[in-house]
């Protein structure tokens, strides 16, 4: 049997994660869709519906403010739950019970990933495309290429800050959270100067005009993108793996191991 | 078997032990004892693979502790002082962790069970703490593995359970399985371990079976003004003095934890003569 990686064994510890990891999950999610949903008619006056974006009859409906914040929130959700790969091993008990299961180091820690990471992206991006089945939001086929550009910008940031909030997590416990956010925070930004694109954002417009940038339209830049996603989150994840590989019930740094 | 071999640990300047040498052998319950901050639960957490050593050695059947193999895991379960039980049944938890430890043993389980008073139909997070302790000791016997380590695992237990807990650990002891319990609470396991280990100032200062102890000192009570002669250590009873002495003629008498571990302490010259 293979001490590294054999399926069975990493199989048990992915039912044992996800048995009881995901209620949790799922009732922060259901919360938060749920505050969203009480709070639909509220929002539609708060943002002013005039004001924001535009769907493909050129027109504003308070179903795509609702589905865009809903967006938002969904993706910080992503990223906090890609922080928690490590993160709640900060406690002692979890840290114990975890560590002690007769289970690789990665077979815990892809495990872990599977839960907290990967499983909400895919949640994100079946919210997200799902949405699009609506006539209320732009169909990504009728975008043109600045918004294709724009929304692919969005799901590479979605994906490759959770791998940063799993590398951050890993690395630093119970700060890695915050590490993490304040790394990803511009990015929020970025975001929003695509979606909000006459709002002035004063030092963080620069940010914004790049992600808006007309050689978001050229393929190859496209290509380059999803390459460097990948290479930048496979290090990310690595990184964490590196780190959750050393880590002791007492946190000792890194220069002493 | 569990060999440490020149093990040195500390937390940032803060050194616990320096050049320890020590082995745990099949077929024997070890009582792990040491004044509070010694190290005792370092020395678990360092058995268990759950820290790493500045230097030296931890090794369980073969396996460096510090790689956490997966086999070595499977044949190894901790019980801490402390615990969290997820909000699942008994039964769902049996299921979701069983299949980790190849000899895990249904029967096993059940015969603990009742010998606590307890089954598989409850909710781990509705229990006492307790009962949590019970359920959760109940799954590491079952488990079957030969390593057993438990940190102060009668805390919480109520009086009846304690006795109960000496029956059902005793019931699941075999010659091939090594069971290591740290504690404070020398007098709920005075019955159970046959081998006393000391910690104190980074090192072992004392390491025999209870066999060998029980037949080089005896443990007596003396009046005032009349403490027996050669006597090594002697602190205050309400007859007047407990008393430890080496054993010459005399009958052997049962062993006293408490009294002995002060008598280590206080004289430990004294007593590593006797044991020389």
């Amino acid at each position: 049997m293979n001490d590294f990686f054999n399926l069975k064994r990493f199989l048990l510890v992915l039912r044992r994660e996800l048995c009881l990891s995901t209620k949790p999950l799922i009732i922060g999610t259901a919360l938060i869709v749920g505050l969203l949903v009480l709070n639909f008619a509220g929002l539609c006056k708060v943002f002013d519906v005039n004001y924001i974006g535009v769907n493909k009859r050129g027109t504003i409906d308070g179903l795509m403010v609702f589905l865009g914040l809903l967006t938002f929130v969904a993706t910080i959700a992503v990223w906090v739950s890609s922080a928690q790969i490590s993160h709640n091993l900060a406690r002692k008990t979890n840290f114990l019970a975890f560590s002690t299961l007769p289970a690789s180091t990665f077979e815990r820690y892809l495990a872990r990933v599977v839960v907290f990471g990967i499983l909400p992206l895919v949640v994100w991006f079946a919210l997200y495309f799902g949405v699009h089945l609506s006539d209320a939001v732009v169909d990504y086929t009728e975008m043109n290429d600045r918004y294709q550009g724009g929304f692919i910008a969005l799901c590479a940031c979605v994906i490759l800050f959770s791998t940063v909030f799993a590398f951050w997590g890993a690395a630093f416990r119970r700060h890695g959270f915050i590490i993490g956010f304040c790394v990803a925070a511009f990015s929020i930004f970025a975001l929003f100067r695509w979606i909000l694109p006459n709002v002035s954002l004063m030092f963080l417009d620069p940010i914004g005009r790049f992600v808006q940038h007309d050689y978001f339209s050229y393929g190859r830049l496209r290509l380059v993108l999803a390459v460097a996603l990948l290479i930048i989150g496979a290090i990310n994840i690595g990184a964490g793996y590196f780190f959750y590989r050393r880590k002791q019930m007492i946190v000792k740094s890194v220069k002493r191991q | 078997m569990i060999l440490i071999n020149s093990l040195d640990f500390g937390y940032s300047k803060h050194k616990v032990f320096e050049n320890l040498n020590l082995t745990f052998d099949e077929g024997k319950i070890y009582g792990l004892l040491g004044l509070n901050g010694a190290g005792k639960s370092t020395l678990l957490y360092l058995m268990g693979g759950l820290l790493f050593a500045d230097n030296g050695k931890v090794e369980f059947n073969g396996f460096d502790m510090r790689e956490r193999n997966p086999r070595a895991l499977a044949d190894l379960f901790f019980v801490p002082e402390e615990f969290e039980l997820p909000d699942v049944k008994f039964e769902t938890y049996i299921k979701l962790h069983a299949p980790f430890y190849p000899n895990f043993s249904r029967e096993t389980l059940d015969r603990c069970l009742s010998g606590f008073g307890m089954d598989t139909s409850c909710r781990l997070n509705r229990l006492s703490m307790g009962q949590k302790k019970k359920a959760f000791m109940c799954f590491a016997l079952a488990a079957n593995t030969g390593l057993l380590i438990m940190d102060e695992p009668t805390n919480g237990l109520d009086i009846p359970s304690k006795s109960q807990f000496r029956q059902v650990v005793s019931s699941c002891m075999t010659d091939e399985r090594t069971i290591i319990i740290s504690t404070h609470q020398v007098r709920d396991v005075e019955n159970l371990i046959d081998h006393i280990t000391i910690i104190n100032d980074k090192q072992i200062v004392f390491n025999r079976s209870v066999a060998d102890i029980t037949d080089r000192l005896v443990f007596t009570d003396a009046r005032f003004g009349q403490r027996p002669e050669g006597a090594i250590y002697a602190q205050p009873s309400s007859v007047g003095e407990q008393v430890v002495m080496p054993r010459g003629g005399e009958q052997e008498t049962p062993l006293n934890i408490e009294l002995l571990f002060n008598a280590v302490l206080a004289e430990r010259e004294k007593v590593a003569t006797i044991f020389a």
